[in-house]
């Protein structure tokens, strides 16, 4: 919105003043008065409080609870504000030959990727390992010649790596709660929350190293979840596991809770489940690429109700 | 009065420039349809400028993306945030889906509010409007004299009054 006539700074300086203590201070009765009388002095006075009035209104139009959250979450949000200078070259390129990849190995290569919610990406990185970025990701790469590190903030990637002949830096997963450092050549991150972490490997293997200095080594064909202080024993993965890097997730006999759950990480808004539904058993082959596809697979073989409020907001129930 | 046939002069721009803008939101989404919409709107901010296009119409269309774009993040965002935020409330809580549109455009406006502002005048400022706290009370939890956080918060205030 822009306003037609230009308020003098002067004005616009008395109405913030006459907001601050009417709304954060604590006004006696002769203030009151004062404001009022301010107020009717002049139409550019009335114009000057009604913008006040406006930027108030905005925060009021959120609810105190919600607003908090929101945006004391989103501040931390600044840091990440230099992926506006994402690489966007390097994102389709093909992967580099091997004297170019030193030239610009030696120089450093930094990136911060990023995927929303059900969208994928699959990139190379400059050493030919390709990325493969799930729902909802967020990660800076970090290439010196010291390392070859990832640092995986949210979400989901796999990783495949090639053998050079070349001794490389180490490859180096790095999250809040730990390192995974490849052995070998493929295997997976997720953040599963805020303090827990899912290694996933799918050939050769993987060290993982807690914050607190524990180790394991997970072999091929096995998964475990670590945290900073703890790492949990491996266990086998299920077949199909990365199946997720080509948008689709085989289910075998999981409650419809849980899969809506896990559908809901690839699908923008909220997607909810009636109780009386949710442990009916799931089994068979689902989209990740098509969630609405997904759910009317769910619908038809289980008898549900898929109802959509909005765009971004999905129920899920019995017929 | 805009030069004579300035909008055939973007109409032209528009069958030049098209695909290589939208090339060029693509690499940075991630996603053909979004970088489709958002090079139309580009376009449509061109003909509402009311100055002429210069001798760099690409500068000023990837002058015109970046904005558009830094916009479609700043609301991918704070949606993504919103939707965390009531994930936590009981359900008779949620607000309806109606209501949560309004407050999420609402939630865009204020970040880019204090988008502008300086990191301790946003701090006070949140302060006094996110927490209710007094100009007093904000003064003895900061150890700020009273008088600068009144000049911070007025500093904000007027910041936002700008941008309404």
């Amino acid at each position: 919105m822009t306003q037609e006539t230009s308020i003098p700074p002067a004005v616009l300086q008395q109405a913030a003043d006459w907001a601050i203590t009417l709304t954060y201070d604590q006004p006696g009765a002769g203030q009151q008065q004062a404001f009022e009388q301010w107020l009717q002095q002049s139409e550019l006075h009335r114009q000057a409080w009604a913008r006040a009035q406006s930027v108030l209104a905005t925060f009021g139009q959120v609810p105190d609870d919600i607003g908090r959250r929101v945006i004391k979450h989103d501040q931390r949000r600044q840091q990440r504000r230099q992926t506006l200078q994402l690489l966007s070259a390097m994102l389709l390129a093909p992967p580099a030959a091997w004297l170019a990849y030193r030239s610009e190995y030696l120089a450093g290569w930094r990136a911060d990727l990023r995927t929303a919610t059900g969208e994928q990406k699959r990139l190379h990185l400059p050493d030919g390992s390709v990325l493969a970025l799930n729902t909802a990701s967020a990660l800076d790469v970090d290439f010196t010649d010291q390392q070859r590190r990832l640092n995986l903030l949210q979400g989901e990637l796999m990783l495949t790596s090639v053998k050079t002949k070349v001794p490389l830096p180490p490859l180096q997963v790095a999250t809040r709660a730990g390192v995974a450092e490849a052995l070998g050549t493929r295997f997976s991150v997720r953040v599963l929350d805020s303090g827990l972490f899912r290694v996933a490997v799918f050939e050769d293997a993987v060290r993982i190293t807690a914050n607190s200095g524990r180790m394991l080594v997970v072999e091929q064909g096995w998964r475990a979840d670590f945290s900073a202080t703890d790492i949990q024993p491996a266990i086998p993965l299920n077949a199909h596991a990365d199946l997720w890097e080509k948008g689709m997730w085989i289910v075998d006999n999981l409650p419809l809770q849980l899969v809506l759950q896990e559908l809901s990480r690839y699908r923008p808004g909220l997607l909810r489940c009636d109780p009386a539904a949710a442990s009916m058993p799931v089994s068979g082959t689902l989209s990740l690429r098509d969630t609405d596809a997904a759910l009317h697979h769910l619908a038809d073989t289980l008898n549900l109700r898929i109802n959509r409020i909005s765009p971004y907001w999905t129920t899920v129930s019995p017929l | 009065m805009a030069q004579p046939s300035s909008s055939q002069a973007i109409a032209t721009l528009y069958q030049e420039q098209s695909s290589w803008l939208k090339n060029w939101l693509q690499n940075r989404l991630g996603c053909s349809q979004q970088a489709a919409d958002l090079a139309q709107d580009a376009f449509v901010r061109l003909l509402r400028r009311d100055a002429p296009m210069g001798d760099q119409p690409r500068a000023l269309l990837t002058h015109i993306a970046k904005g558009l774009l830094v916009d479609h993040w700043r609301h991918q965002a704070v949606e993504k945030a919103y939707l965390e935020a009531i994930v936590h409330l009981p359900d008779d809580e949620v607000p309806s889906p109606e209501h949560s549109l309004i407050i999420i455009e609402a939630l865009v406006r204020i970040d880019a509010m204090l988008d502008t502002l300086p990191a301790q005048t946003r701090e006070l400022f949140l302060l006094a409007q996110l927490d209710g706290l007094t100009l007093k009370q904000i003064s003895q939890q900061t150890g700020t004299p009273v008088i600068t956080v009144r000049r911070h918060i007025q500093r904000a205030l007027m910041a936002c009054m700008a941008l309404v």
